[in-house]
């Protein structure tokens, strides 16, 4: 299992307990949503996954600074220390 | 004091007005609620007001009229477009010039009102990611209020924009990478260190801006709601904010129907809510490259994209896109025929006006406003691929003859 950092912004914090990095083990970034629904509960998985099993477009996920979407999305391979950031989509003006 | 509270758009979560721009419960955008049982705004009164976007104070976001940083954006022309409008066989057309405002783009609107909430909420500094005309608009009003600015933007953007950010004083971070990255790194730095991003987590309030570009269309036209509107379309926000700004001002009967049709506009090199219009998708596919002479509207992944084809739908408006090369035709058909000169961005909607018009989509006499939104020195290079050559002449009175003739 790749041990891997999570940032979550202030804005989605209330999902994490207030926590805004957190170290989980995971080999892909659906593992690592797993793994924080395991410490956070169900319900963060509800909030960042539709009812197909796909990210939400409310929400990107960066791998060190890589949108999942231009990877393999939510199969985007990790390895041992790599940052995966959640982000709120919203851009442009 | 007349916000009630700030609405989830898609669980109706209520929250306090405060510097929030998602819902805690599913992550979606949030709206500014207004108390309309509280609003009292006649046309007589917004008619004795001075002709900025201020004069519709009570539909913005501001709790104190002090906290305003005003450097005179908005109510700019409504113009009737005759000489076009012959052209296009058309009998009612107008072009919204917001090429007018201070920063010489509609930015000026949403930035002007964001800066001010930070104010209002205490905020230090201000920012934001722009493909240009953001970042000058919010320097400008940053510089009027006297606080730090950060701008992010894709290091390729036009020489003139860089220039005109750099004049207001702004602190400028050029990304190598798209305006998705320097959008990222933006929201990642107003997370971390506390500062207004105007379009970020400022958005709440900074689209209610926008709403001025209805409100002002409708006074100028009589206090009636336009047939059909073409808006030039990059993330979505601005369309969504035209589109409340008919509703509220229906809602508390300054003008008597709404039936707008709402069409988006976007160039053929990043289109993705038109795309997803056309396709009847309910999802937006984002673009990872854009490719397109309309640097404003060059964003991939359009935050509020899935709501404005909404937007567009419910309102049995059309999405449309433009090439690079219609583009450029209509920054010159808009300037030859109604002394317009637009950035490509802002033609977009003379562009789409033009196929739509084309296509058999657009009744003559259907009153039509066009939103052209950015200044065309911004991009003064865009409205030819060759320069067309120019022959030096002598200073002498006898050349006079070979030029003018008669």
């Amino acid at each position: 299992m790749a041990e891997v950092k999570v940032l979550i912004p202030a804005v989605m914090s209330s999902s994490t307990n207030g926590e805004r990095e957190v170290d989980v083990n995971g080999n892909t970034v659906i593992e690592v949503i797993d793994e924080l629904s395991k410490k956070y509960g169900e319900d963060f998985k509800n909030k960042v996954i539709d009812n197909s099993g796909n990210l939400k477009p409310i929400i990107n996920v960066y791998v060190n600074d890589e949108n999942i979407k231009f990877l393999e999305d939510l199969h985007t391979k990790l390895k041992d220390k790599d940052e995966i950031l959640f982000l709120p989509a919203v851009s442009g003006g | 004091m007349v916000i009630k509270y700030l609405l989830c758009r898609k669980c109706s979560t209520e929250f306090n007005a405060d510097l929030k721009y998602v819902c805690d419960e599913c992550f979606n955008p949030l709206d500014v609620i207004y108390d309309f049982d509280k609003i009292k705004l006649t046309k007589d009164v917004i008619k004795s007001r001075e002709k900025n976007l201020w004069r519709y104070f009570e539909l913005l976001p501001l709790k104190n009229k002090n906290n305003i940083v005003d450097i005179g954006a908005g109510y700019t022309p409504l113009h009737k477009a005759d000489k076009l409008a012959k052209r296009l066989g058309l009998n009612n057309l107008y072009i919204k010039n917001d090429t007018v405002n201070p920063s010489f783009s509609f930015k000026d609107r949403p930035a002007g009102v964001a800066v001010s909430k930070s104010i209002e909420l205490g905020l230090e500094a201000v920012g934001s990611p722009s493909t240009g005309n953001l970042a000058s608009a919010t320097a400008a009003h940053a510089a009027r209020a006297g606080i730090p600015c950060y701008i992010f933007i894709p290091h390729d953007i036009e020489q003139a924009k860089i220039s005109q950010v750099q004049t207001y004083g702004a602190n400028i971070i050029p990304v190598n990478g798209t305006y998705d990255d320097a959008n990222r790194l933006a929201s990642y730095a107003g997370d971390k260190y506390n500062i207004g991003i105007v379009n970020i987590n400022l958005r709440t309030y900074y689209v209610e801006g926008s709403k001025t570009l209805a409100f002002e269309v409708c006074e100028q036209l009589d206090w009636n709601a336009p047939d059909h509107v073409i808006v030039p379309t990059g993330s979505g926000a601005m369309l969504c904010a035209i589109d409340r700004g008919l509703k509220e001002f229906d809602r508390i009967d300054l003008i008597s129907k709404n039936n707008t049709k709402i069409t988006s506009a976007q160039p053929e090199g990043c289109s993705p809510i038109v795309d997803a219009i056309k396709t009847k998708s309910n999802s937006i596919q984002p673009v990872k490259k854009p490719n397109t002479l309309a640097k404003s509207l060059a964003i991939g992944e359009p935050g509020d994209g899935i709501f404005a084809v909404e937007t567009v739908n419910n309102s049995r408006g059309y999405g449309e896109n433009a090439s690079d090369e219609e583009i450029r035709e209509a920054i010159r058909l808009l300037a030859s025929t109604e002394g317009i000169f637009a950035e490509p961005g802002g033609a977009v909607s003379i562009a789409v006006l033009l196929k739509l018009v084309n296509n058999g989509k657009i009744d003559a006499n259907e009153r039509i406003v066009c939103y052209v939104t950015g200044n065309g020195l911004k991009a003064p290079e865009a409205p030819f691929i060759h320069q067309p050559e120019l022959k030096v002449v002598e200073p002498k009175r006898e050349v006079l003859q070979d030029i003018i003739g008669r």
